[in-house]
C-alpha cells in the first residue's frame, strides 16, 4: 500500500480548491432553499430567507402519511435489489468483457438495447404479463428484475473489466485457473470500486424508483419514492399539497441515500484499483 | 443462424445449470427462498371462504378508516380495499380487465366516455329500487351520470357524485379588496367575466416593479391563465355551442371562444395574476389564503379550505362567495365542472356487494359525514340540510349558494375528446401570450386538433 | 471439452441469468407492445383488437406534434449529453485528489441526483421564479435584465440547467474510472516532464474514454426519453402539457396514450422512439473504435 498522498497549499490547489468551493456552493443552494422552504408556515409563499423554523413540519412528514410502512416498503425492495442485481449483474459484465463466444457482440448489443428501451413501452404490456401471472402485488418482479441483473451495471462491470489489462489474465491462465476461479480470485478482488459503485447506485436506483412500485403494487405497498410522488399532504380534508411538509418528507426520503453514498463512495474513492492493478 | 445457434446453447445451459449447482445457480436459489418468505407475508388477505373483497379507487381521504371498519362491521361478508389509481394505473387494469369494483371517475369529463366504452354498469333499476336512494331526491347535478349515448344528463344512470360544487364562483378576500380600496361587488348579481377582469386589474397593486397584491387567482393549484374547463363554462354562458349534436364534429371558431381568448390573454398581460409571462411561481391558493390575490375561481367547496386553514380560519368574515360569473349578454349558469363520483365496473365478479358498498357509501351515512363537513354539496337535495350554517360566513356563502342552486348545469364535454380538451387547448392558447400566433389561428388549430381527437376516439370503439 | 469450448459454455453460463429473464421481461414485453402498435388497441378493447397495418407509424409522420416534439428533444440531448458529460468529468477530475474534506464535497456534487423529482422541481420553481426569484437577482448584480425563466424563449434553457444540476450524479463511474489509472504512468510521465496539462491529454483522457462513451451514450438515452421533468416545470398534473418549446417526444406520447386514449398510437410512437435512440447509439457505438481505448482491443 502506498502512504496517502498529503494536500499542500500549493497555487495550483489553492484554485482547484476554491473552484471545488464555488461549484459545491452552486450544487448546494437549492438545497438550502428546500430546507428554508420546508421549515415556514404552511400555505406560505416560498421564500428565500428563513421566515420560520417549524420544525414540526418534519413531525406532520411522517404522520400525515403512514411514512413508515412506506419506508419499511422501500428497505425491502431495496436488500431484494442489492442481493440479485449487484452479483448477476457482475458475472455477466465478466463475461461479456473477458470471454470470447460466439454471439458474444450481438448479445451485448441485446443489452445495451434493453438501456435504450424507453421504460414506458414495456410499460402496459408488462403489466397485462404480470397480471396474467399472478405477480401483481407481490415482490416477484422485483426478485426476477434482479436476478437479470441490470444493463446499466452490465454495461459498468463490462467497462470496468475490458479496461484491466490482459497481462493479469493471462498470468492466470498460465497457472491452470478455471474461467470461474479466475473470475473470483483476479477479477472480483479488483473490482472492489465497481463493485461498492454498483451497490450505491443500485440503492439509489431502488430507493428512487417511483414507477415501478407505482404500477406493480397496491397502495399498501407502496415504497416511499412512489408513496411521496403519488399521495399529497393535506390535511383537515383541503385538497391543496402543503409544499412546506411536502419538502420535509422529501429531506427525510433523501437521508438514507445520502448516508449510503456517504459511507460507500470512501471505498470507492479510497479502493484498492490502484495498488491492485500494480500487483 | 448465429442467433439461433446461441438460444440453442443456452438451452442446453439452463438444463446444465439446473443439474449441477454452479455457482451462479447456488446464489439465485439463496436469493430466491428468503423472497418467497416475504411473498407469503405480503397481505393478499384472502380470508374465509364467503368473504368477498370490494376494490375501490375512492381515495383514502375520502373514506376513512373508520367508515370502511363501521361498514365492514354491518356487512361482516364484505371487505373494502382501497387500491388509488391514476390514468396510467387504471387504463392496466382495465386492459387486463382487473380494475376496481367501483371506480372514482369525474362525473363531467370521465363518465360519458366511460360509459360509451361500456366499462360502466347501468344501475338505473338498483337506483330506483333502492331504500336508501329516492331519485327525486337527487340533485339535478347528479344528473351527470346519466347518458344515453348522445346527451348527458338522459338516459340510464351509470353512478352518483359524491359530491359536486358550483366550481367557477367567485372567491374574495376583503382585506385585499380593502387594500386596493375597492368595495365587495353585490352578491345577488353575478357578474360578467370582463367586470371580473376588469376588478382584477383594480385590485392588482404594485409597488414599483414588484407586486404586492394580485386581483385573481384561476386555480388553487396553478397559475392565472384560461384553462378549458373555464372556456367551457363561458360558451355555455354566451349560448354557443362547439360540440355538434351527435359529437361527431368540433368547433371553437365561433365568436364566444374567440371572446374568451380575447378576454384572458389581456387579463394574462396585464398581470392579475401570477402567470407564465410573470413567471410567479406562487400557486394561486397560497396567494389567496395569505391576502395576496383578492378573488380566487372556485366552486362552494373552496368554503372548506377558509374554514380550516389557519391563516384564514380566525377572520372568516373577511371572505365570502360570489356567484358564478356570466359571459357579457349571456345567461346565467352556475355549472358544475367535476362532480367526482364513481361507477360501478361492468365486469366486476361481485355486483351485489359492489352496489352494496357503492349505496353505502353514497346514499348513506359517509353521504351525512361529507355533508356536515361542507366540503362540497351533497347528490341529495334533502342532505342541504346538513351543510355548515353557523357563522356568518356560512349564512353568506349559503345565501349565494341559494341563489346558483337555480342555475346548476354540468359542463358540456364531449365524450370522444374528454380530457383531450386540455392540452390542445393549451398548446394552441400558450403561445398567444407571447405574441406568437393569433386568436384566429389559434381557434383553427385547436379545431384541428380537436376533431382529429375527435374522429380517432370514434374509430376506435367502431363507430 | 477443449479449452475454447469450455470458455464458451462459461460464457453462456455466466450470461444466462439475464439472458433467461430478458427473454421473459424484455423482449415479450416489447414484442407484445411491437403487436399492439398494429393495432387499434385504445386501452378498453384487449378482447377484440383489429390490426391495422402500418396505419399507425404513418400517422406518426405527418403527424406535426410529433414531428416538432422530436426536433425539440433532439436538440435537448444535443445541448445537455456534451455538458453534462464535461461537467461531471470536470468535477470528477477537482475531487481526484486528496483534498482536505474530499467526501464531503464529492457528497455535495452527487447530491442533486439523489433528490426525488418533484422536490428537484419545488427548488427550481423558486429559482427560476422572477417575482423574488434567485437568478435574475443574481444576473441583476451583472446588470443584466430580468429573464422570463419559463417564457417562450428561455423554457428549453431553464430545462437544461435543471438538468445539469443533476450532471454530479456520472462523478461516481468517472471516479472509479479515474482511480483505476495506473499511477506509475503519471510518475513515469513526470519524470519525462509532462505538465498537467500534458498528463490529462496524453493520459488521463485517453484512458477515461470508455467512461467517457459510457457517460455520453447513457446520457443519449436518458435524454431522449425526458419527460416528467418537463410536465412537472409546468404544472402539477401528469397530464399537464408543457410550454410549447418544452414538448418533448415522450410527453407526446404520454398525452396520445393517456389523455386521448390512443394506446396503439401511443405504443407506435414510442417504437419510433426506440429506434431513433438504437440508431443514434449505434453510430456512438461506431465511431466509437477511433477514440475509445480499450486494453482488450489488443487482442483482435
Amino acid at each position: 500500500m502506498k502512504a496517502r498522498a498529503t494536500w499542500r497549499s500549493t497555487p495550483g490547489n489553492v484554485v482547484i480548491y476554491a473552484l471545488i468551493l464555488i461549484c459545491s456552493a452552486i450544487f448546494l443552494f437549492p438545497m438550502y432553499l428546500a430546507i428554508v422552504n420546508s421549515l415556514t408556515a404552511w400555505y406560505s409563499p416560498p421564500t428565500i430567507v428563513p421566515t420560520g423554523f417549524r420544525w414540526e413540519n418534519f413531525a406532520y412528514a411522517t404522520t400525515l402519511i403512514a411514512f413508515w410502512r412506506f419506508m419499511r416498503n422501500s428497505v425491502i425492495l431495496c436488500l431484494i435489489s442489492l442481493a440479485t442485481a449487484t452479483f448477476t449483474s457482475g458475472l455477466v459484465g465478466y463475461a461479456f468483457a473477458r470471454i470470447q463466444a460466439p454471439g458474444r457482440n450481438v448479445l451485448f448489443m441485446i443489452v445495451l438495447s434493453t438501456m435504450m428501451l424507453p421504460g414506458i413501452v414495456t410499460q402496459i404490456p408488462t403489466y397485462i404479463l404480470f397480471y396474467k401471472i399472478g405477480f401483481i402485488d407481490t415482490y416477484w418482479p422485483w426478485i426476477l428484475g434482479g436476478i437479470g441483473g441490470n444493463a446499466f451495471f452490465i454495461f459498468l462491470y463490462r467497462q470496468f473489466f475490458s479496461a484491466i489489462p490482459k497481462e493479469l489474465e493471462e498470468a492466470a491462465r498460465i497457472d491452470g485457473c478455471s474461467i470461474f476461479r479466475t473470475y473470483w480470485s483476479i477479477f472480483v478482488p479488483l473490482s472492489f470500486p465497481v463493485v461498492a459503485t454498483v451497490a450505491v447506485m443500485n440503492f439509489q436506483n431502488t430507493w428512487g424508483d417511483v414507477i415501478t412500485p407505482f404500477m406493480y403494487l397496491r397502495q399498501d405497498h407502496y415504497p416511499l419514492a412512489t408513496a411521496l410522488s403519488m399521495i399529497s399532504y393535506q390535511a383537515n380534508g383541503s385538497k391543496q399539497i402543503i409544499s412546506q411538509v411536502s419538502i420535509a418528507a422529501g429531506i427525510i426520503f433523501m437521508i438514507p441515500v445520502l448516508v449510503t453514498f456517504f459511507l460507500g463512495q470512501r471505498y470507492v474513492v479510497e479502493g484498492i484499483v490502484t495498488t491492485g492493478v500494480k500487483g | 443462424m448465429k442467433q439461433i445457434a446461441t438460444l440453442l446453447v443456452t438451452a442446453m445451459l439452463i438444463v446444465l445449470m439446473a443439474a449441477c449447482g454452479s455457482d451462479t445457480n447456488g446464489a439465485t436459489n439463496d436469493e430466491a427462498a428468503p423472497a418467497n418468505n416475504t411473498e407469503t407475508d405480503n397481505p393478499k388477505r384472502s380470508g374465509s371462504a364467503e368473504t368477498v373483497t370490494i376494490r375501490t379507487s375512492i381515495s383514502d381521504g375520502e373514506l376513512s378508516k373508520e367508515q370502511i371498519a363501521e361498514f365492514e362491521a354491518e356487512h361482516p361478508n364484505i371487505k373494502i380495499e382501497i387500491d388509488p389509481v391514476d390514468a396510467t394505473k387504471l387504463a392496466a387494469q382495465l386492459a387486463t380487465n382487473s380494475a376496481p369494483d367501483v371506480i372514482r371517475i369525474s362525473g363531467v369529463f370521465d363518465a360519458p366516455s366511460y360509459i360509451i366504452r361500456g366499462i360502466a354498469m347501468d344501475l338505473t333499476e338498483r337506483i330506483e329500487t333502492s331504500a336508501m336512494i329516492d331519485l327525486d331526491d337527487l340533485a339535478p347535478a347528479a344528473n351527470v351520470f346519466r347518458f344515453d349515448g348522445q346527451t348527458v344528463g338522459q338516459g340510464p344512470i351509470y353512478g352518483l357524485p359524491k359530491d359536486w360544487s358550483n366550481d367557477y364562483a367567485i372567491w374574495y378576500n376583503k382585506r385585499a379588496f380593502d387594500a386596493a380600496g375597492v368595495p365587495i361587488p353585490d352578491p345577488a348579481v353575478p357578474l360578467t367575466w370582463n367586470e371580473v377582469m376588469e376588478l382584477a386589474k383594480k385590485l392588482t397593486i404594485k409597488e414599483g416593479d414588484t407586486v404586492k397584491q394580485y386581483g385573481l387567482a384561476a386555480t388553487e393549484w396553478g397559475r392565472t391563465e384560461p384553462n378549458f374547463n373555464f372556456l367551457l363554462q363561458y360558451v355555455l354562458s354566451a349560448g354557443g355551442s362547439i360540440s355538434a349534436e351527435d359529437n361527431g364534429v368540433m368547433d371553437f371558431n365561433i365568436q364566444p371562444v374567440k371572446d374568451f381568448i380575447n378576454m384572458w390573454v389581456d387579463a394574462v398581460k396585464s398581470h392579475v395574476g401570477p402567470n407564465l409571462l410573470n413567471n410567479d411561481q406562487t400557486s394561486g391558493g397560497d396567494l389567496f389564503l395569505s391576502d395576496k390575490a383578492a378573488m380566487l375561481i372556485d366552486g362552494y367547496w373552496y368554503g372548506g379550505v377558509i374554514r380550516s386553514n389557519e391563516n384564514t380560519k380566525s377572520h372568516l368574515d373577511d371572505f365570502g362567495m360570489l356567484p358564478t360569473p356570466i359571459a357579457p349578454g349571456g345567461t346565467r349558469v352556475a355549472p358544475t365542472g367535476s362532480a367526482t363520483g364513481a361507477i360501478i365496473n361492468k365486469n366486476t365478479k361481485h355486483p351485489e356487494e359492489a352496489w352494496t358498498f357503492f349505496e353505502w357509501y353514497f346514499a348513506g351515512k359517509p353521504a351525512d359525514d361529507r355533508a356536515k363537513t361542507g366540503w362540497g354539496l351533497p347528490a341529495f337535495k334533502s342532505k342541504m340540510e346538513l351543510l355548515p350554517k353557523e357563522t356568518s360566513f356560512d349564512q353568506q356563502v349559503n345565501a349565494v349558494l341559494q341563489d346558483e342552486m337555480n342555475y346548476t348545469q354540468f359542463l358540456p364535454v364531449n365524450p370522444y375528446l374528454a380530457n383531450g380538451g386540455w392540452g390542445i387547448f393549451d398548446k394552441y392558447v400558450q403561445p398567444l401570450y407571447f405574441d406568437k400566433s393569433s386568436v384566429d389561428e389559434a381557434v383553427i388549430g385547436i379545431t384541428k386538433d380537436a376533431n382529429v381527437a375527435v374522429t380517432e376516439a370514434k374509430n376506435a370503439i367502431g363507430q | 471439452m477443449t479449452e475454447k469450448n469450455r470458455r464458451i459454455a462459461a460464457f453462456y453460463l455466466m450470461i444466462s441469468p439475464w439472458f433467461l429473464i430478458f427473454l421473459f421481461l424484455g423482449l415479450f414485453p416489447l414484442l407484445y407492445g411491437l403487436y399492439l402498435s398494429f393495432t387499434n388497441y385504445y386501452g378498453f378493447n384487449m378482447q377484440d383488437l383489429d390490426t391495422v397495418g402500418w396505419h399507425n407509424y404513418r400517422l406518426v409522420f405527418t403527424d406535426t406534434d410529433a414531428m416538432y416534439a422530436l426536433g425539440r428533444t433532439l436538440y435537448y440531448t444535443a445541448v445537455t449529453v456534451p455538458l453534462s458529460t464535461a461537467i461531471a468529468l470536470g468535477l470528477a477530475l477537482l475531487l481526484n485528489r486528496h483534498i482536505p474534506g474530499g467526501g464531503v464535497y464529492r457528497t455535495i456534487f452527487y447530491l442533486p441526483s439523489l433528490v426525488p423529482v418533484i422536490s428537484t422541481i419545488l427548488m427550481w420553481k423558486i429559482i427560476f421564479s422572477s417575482n423574488g426569484g434567485v437568478l435574475n437577482a443574481i444576473l441583476g448584480l451583472f446588470g443584466i435584465e430580468p429573464i422570463n425563466w419559463f417564457g417562450y424563449d428561455y423554457a428549453t434553457t431553464s430545462l437544461i440547467i435543471m438538468s445539469l444540476w443533476g450532471a454530479g450524479g456520472g462523478i461516481l463511474i468517472n471516479l472509479a474510472g479515474l482511480k483505476g489509472i495506473p499511477r506509475d504512468l503519471y510518475e513515469a510521465a513526470s519524470i519525462d516532464g509532462a505538465g498537467v496539462f500534458q498528463n490529462f491529454r496524453r493520459i488521463t483522457l485517453p484512458l477515461m474514454t470508455p467512461i467517457i462513451f459510457f457517460n455520453v451514450l447513457m446520457g443519449i438515452i436518458g435524454s431522449l426519453q425526458v419527460y416528467l421533468q418537463p410536465i412537472l416545470l409546468n404544472g402539477s398534473e401528469l397530464l399537464a402539457r408543457p410550454i410549447q418549446p418544452n414538448y418533448m417526444y415522450v410527453v407526446h406520447a404520454f398525452q396520445q396514450i393517456f389523455a386521448s386514449q390512443r394506446f396503439a398510437y401511443g405504443m407506435a410512437l414510442l417504437w419510433v422512439l426506440f429506434v431513433v435512440i438504437l440508431a443514434l447509439s449505434i453510430v456512438v457505438f461506431i465511431t466509437s473504435k477511433y477514440w475509445v481505448y480499450y486494453e482488450t482491443d489488443q487482442e483482435r
